[in-house]
């Protein structure tokens, strides 16, 4: 770990669909002693809109967001996927470009300089898995999971280091120290169609039911993500995946810190799994 | 097309089409947009459905023996089509793109939930989704209130590419 201090890049979704994400990601920092402050006056980094309309805007927006934290003298901390891919990718763009690097950073602030770490990095680094193994109290005993990676988090590779793009491992590592059984399993960073599940729903449930075949055919009784885009889409569609199928689909999904949280005896967990679609509290009473 | 991504590059192992997960859905391949892109067949290329099939995964770049942006090109080629007029392969996209980024330019954050109610409510699908919209409802993921930044004409000034610097065109 570095010694720059963090500030938390929330994201929009932390407000909506992922609250809980956000939530159980605020609650596992301090459980672990990491300070969390969050980014002051952050704005939203466009998620694919903003890439699909107007790659420049997509910069500029990322771009307030690092000058702010340069500002600082802090390193960003960001947990949904598709901002971390914005504001990576922004960084690596701005460091090679710097006439567009905002004034507003202060004089001796630069963006190669404020680095943008992704959550799953700063918790599996050596020193914190240790700490979070020493503290386990209720162990994920028993529960098989597919580690979910998805696309934002881990590609396309270089400005994106979280993890291998095609074999990533992380996750792995951190629910296994909670006492989880990860499965091998093939489609850990194959897209669920997110993007899409709004303009084009059909396509999303086709991708998305290829996720939970293979979930099915391993046995697995959870998916794990790192992402509130996946985990809305995942969530929510699993009556037309069930459809589409021929066969009935209940998977729980849940965001790899609710299961940390879970296993080091945190309270809220039961509040946020009650803001799933699908049932995700049943299958950690089984842990018991 | 802007030669920036890379396209001339393709030698047309076709790996990234091999790894699309949408590229069954395309009228036109990527590595085969990628050669008519080297030949300069750019109506070909404006009139396909493919590039608004792309869900911007990632995997071809990744995959990519020549380093080639692959969905960059995909987003050039959208924004040179719509350019041109109606687009009919694009469906509710443009609209959808339109709306999160007017709510980001007016309060500098978006409201998920808003966002996804005003698209069903223009482009259909509300009655198709009211159970799911209900127990996001129930779980309070839906809010009424869309947060707003502190300094609005900070960010509202991002989007007026005259006030920022023109090296930031990628």
């Amino acid at each position: 770990m570095t010694d720059r201090e963090l500030r938390f890049f929330p994201g929009c979704a932390m407000d909506g669909a992922g609250a809980e994400y956000g939530r159980s990601t605020v609650a596992v920092l301090e459980a672990l002693g990491v300070p969390v402050r969050v980014l002051d006056d952050w704005n939203c980094c466009g998620a694919t809109a903003a890439r699909h309309e107007d790659p420049a805007l997509a910069v500029r927006l990322s771009g307030r967001n690092l000058a702010l934290a340069a500002r600082e003298g802090c390193d960003l901390l960001v947990n949904c996927a598709a901002c971390y891919n914005n504001l990576a990718y922004s960084r690596e763009y701005l460091a090679a470009h710097p006439a567009a690097w905002p004034a507003a950073a202060g004089d001796g602030a630069r963006p190669e300089s404020t680095g943008v770490r992704h959550l799953l990095t700063v918790l599996t680094a050596d020193a914190v898995l240790e700490r979070i193994s020493e503290r386990v109290v209720q162990p994920l005993a028993g529960l098989r999971l597919a580690c979910y990676y998805g696309c934002l988090l881990v590609r396309p590779g270089g400005y994106t280091d979280v993890d291998d793009p095609e074999n990533p491992h992380r996750m792995d590592d951190l629910l296994r120290v909670c006492g989880a059984e990860p499965v091998d399993w093939s489609y850990k960073t194959d897209c669920c169609g997110g993007s899409a599940s709004l303009t084009d729903n059909p396509a999303a449930v086709e991708l998305m039911a290829r996720l939970f075949d293979s979930c099915l055919q391993q046995d697995v009784g959870a998916l794990v993500t790192a992402c509130p885009l996946c985990h809305v889409n995942l969530d929510a569609w699993q009556g037309k995946v069930s459809a589409l199928l021929g066969r009935e689909v209940r998977l729980p999904i849940y965001y790899f810190t609710e299961l940390v949280a879970y296993a080091l005896g945190l309270p809220g967990v039961d509040r946020w799994l009650s803001a799933h679609i699908t049932d995700a509290r049943a299958p950690l009473r089984k842990c018991r | 097309m802007d030669k920036a991504t890379g396209f001339a590059a393709c030698y047309g192992c076709a790996k990234c089409t091999s790894g699309c997960p949408t590229a069954h859905r395309m009228d036109l391949k990527p590595h085969q947009i990628m050669r008519l892109l080297q030949l300069g067949r750019t109506d070909e290329i404006l009139a396909a459905s493919a590039p608004w099939r792309c869900v911007g995964c990632q995997t071809c770049r990744a995959r990519c023996p020549n380093a080639i942006d692959i969905p960059a090109a995909m987003v050039q080629i959208r924004g040179a089509a719509l350019g041109a007029g109606p687009v009919a392969g694009a469906g509710g996209i443009p609209f959808f793109d339109k709306l999160f980024l007017d709510m980001i330019r007016r309060g500098g954050r978006v409201n998920d939930g808003l966002v996804a109610f005003r698209y069903r409510l223009k482009r259909g699908g509300l009655l198709e989704d009211w159970r799911i919209g209900l127990k996001m409802l129930r779980a309070g993921k839906l809010k009424m209130r869309t947060p707003r930044v502190a300094d609005v004409r900070d960010v509202a000034r991002l989007f007026e590419p005259d006030d920022a610097p023109k090296e930031a065109a990628p």
